[in-house]
């Protein structure tokens, strides 16, 4: 009887897995932080670029959402660069907001990216002795110094391109 | 934890990764199904060499390998053109396996027991191409996009283990082909591409291995593998560490068939631009690999592989006839790796040595192609196997057993690391 219970066990976990090369190849894609959700780009005339994504993040490590536009025009493969993030932006902030409208954009062929970002440590351990600095610990308050020596990329999502006449 | 993943890597970039200026591909040259079917299948019995001693209910083992610098052709949506372009071959390897003696362990290891195992051991293979984003104030980050097609091979076996006498395996292996989206990011449920293959191996006291690969009823790759001590051990002593231990090997791979991606024609060139009759040649391998205990803490290991192909073949690029080298392979491994005192102790291995190999397809990924289809290899690794946990890490710069799982890795530098659990 055990070894039936052994054979349906191992039956269920394999298939569970699914295939080790995509478990194998998700590993690998958290620790070089590949693109896993999809971003869409529109230009509106008067109003600027439209950002919309499908991705939320309400867990509890989420320090906000940034956006980057690649520094040079007509190249997929330039480096981006941060525009905005929930200091510029308060929507920013909020793990459920799914847009961003970029008011001034240069014109040319750029692409753009949604990075969710995660703080480096749980709640109860941002803290002095982890290098926080205390103001932190102020009911609300998680200042720029916090933020920019604490936190980490964890998702981003892949390119939205969009022509800006 | 990331962060200190993160700086490794960039460590290990910094020491070992130098400006190629190597081929540009076309990103269809790496998608042969047979080398990757005969990868997962070698990567699975590895494995197994490893677990078929051991007493266990649970493995799994993850390995990570990256070569740098493929310049391969690739589109860029915002010139709109086609151009060679630095990607990452990215390779992971995964595998579970759960494992029930049936009647329980036995207490040494010359004893019996009945063993039956699961296992699922996963293998992807694709490009991928990093880019730098700047966070402003909180630094820069690197993130990564799957480009071109991407590979996931996977094998479900079942084993059967009269230890130690008799040992089998045998599964399916899939291979699925799957396409990214052009923004970087790719969905694993709607493969473009999706074959099957069946293999099985099987193994007696400890001695003797052979495998092979079925496709469409008809075998791809054979092998067999003959350790001579064991055998010898029948007729005479052979206890003694300072023996050396031998093993022969025979090798027979369907690796040449006139598909666009093969590196050379089979029998006569052929015209791409007008449909023609594919031929095939079998590559036949015969092998010896002597491992010699120096002292108690060092041993040295050598191999020697000669080679015959059934059929003339000749180069894509100017349909001359190849003149194939006799030899295949050669290497020579010096290993530090204390004599175990007890089964199941920490074992702790390091290794360095220089390896030579031959094959068709060397001239065609090597910086200069006029030097020939020939390249000599270094390597230098470290393995740690304590009880229930362990690590490998190897760097390695056109050695041969990594040139022959994948030729696209010439005068390529490949950094790889694996971790496994074992309970």
């Amino acid at each position: 009887m055990k070894y039936i219970k052994f054979i349906i066990i191992a039956v269920l976990l394999n298939t569970a897995f699914t295939g080790c090369s995509y478990v194998s190849d998700y590993v690998e894609g958290a620790i070089t932080d590949r693109a896993s959700f999809s971003v869409q780009a529109e230009f509106i005339a008067g109003t600027g670029v439209q950002l919309s994504w499908d991705k939320t993040d309400t867990g509890g490590n989420f320090a906000g959402i940034e956006i980057y536009r690649t520094s040079e025009e007509n190249d997929e493969y330039a480096n981006y660069t941060l525009i905005a993030s929930r200091y510029s932006d308060s929507s920013l902030a909020i793990g459920t907001t799914k847009t961003y409208i970029d008011t001034a954009p240069p014109s040319g062929t750029y692409f753009y990216r949604v990075g969710l970002i995660h703080w480096d440590k749980d709640t109860n351990e941002r803290t002095a002795a982890n290098g926080y600095i205390p103001a932190y610990e102020i009911p609300g308050w998680d200042g720029t110094t916090n933020y920019n020596a604490h936190t980490d990329l964890d998702k981003v999502s892949g390119y939205g391109i969009v022509t800006i006449p | 934890m990331k962060k200190l993943l993160t700086i490794t890597i960039a460590a290990m970039l910094l020491l070992f990764v130098r400006p190629l200026f190597s081929a540009v591909y076309e990103a269809s040259t790496l998608h042969n199904s047979v080398s990757r079917s005969e990868t997962v299948q070698d990567l699975y019995l590895k494995r197994w060499s490893i677990l078929q001693d051991k007493n266990f209910y649970f493995d799994i083992y993850g390995k990570i390998n990256w070569i740098f610098n493929l310049d391969v052709n690739t589109y860029n949506a915002g010139t709109q053109e086609t151009e060679a372009t630095k990607l990452k071959l990215t390779r992971t390897y995964g595998s579970m396996t759960l494992a029930m003696p049936l009647g329980g362990y036995r207490e040494t290891p010359e004893g019996k027991d009945f063993l039956i195992a699961l296992t699922t051991t996963g293998f992807h293979y694709g490009l991928t191409k990093t880019l730098k984003v700047n966070r402003g104030d909180a630094g820069s980050e690197s993130i990564t996009d799957y480009k071109h097609s991407q590979f996931f091979d996977d094998i479900y076996a079942f084993t059967f283990m009269y230890r130690p006498y008799f040992t089998f395996h045998g599964g399916l292996i899939y291979n699925n082909e799957c396409v990214p989206e052009d923004d970087g990011s790719m969905s694993y449920t709607d493969p473009v591409k999706s074959y099957r293959k069946t293999f099985f191996g099987i193994q007696l006291y400890n001695a003797m291995a052979f495998s092979m690969n079925i496709d469409d009823g008809k075998p791809e790759s054979t092998k067999l593998a003959v350790d001579i001590n064991p055998l010898a051990g029948y007729l005479t002593d052979v206890s003694n560490i300072y023996i050396p231990f031998v093993t022969v090997g025979v090798e027979r791979t369907a690796a040449y068939n006139d598909r666009l991606y093969d590196s050379v024609w089979v029998k006569t060139p052929k015209d791409t631009s007008a449909s023609y009759s594919p031929n095939s040649a079998t590559l036949n391998i015969l092998s010896l690999k002597v491992v010699q205990r120096l002292s108690q803490l060092f041993t040295v290991e050598g191999f020697i592989g000669a080679q015959y192909i059934d059929r003339s073949i000749y180069t894509k690029t100017d349909s001359r006839k190849i003149d194939v080298s006799a030899s295949k392979e050669w290497y020579l491994l010096l290993n530090f790796n204390p004599v175990s005192t007890a089964a199941d102790s920490v074992k702790i291995k390091a290794y360095t040595g220089i390896s030579w190999y031959w094959d068709p397809a060397i001239a065609i990924h090597r910086k200069n192609p006029d030097k020939g289809n020939a390249l000599y290899g270094w390597i230098f690794g470290a393995d740690c196997d304590f009880k229930h946990f362990g690590a490998e890490f190897k760097t390695e710069y056109n050695f041969s057993t990594e040139l022959k799982t994948l030729l696209e890795a010439s005068d390529k530098w490949s950094v790889e690391g694996s971790i496994f659990l074992r309970i």
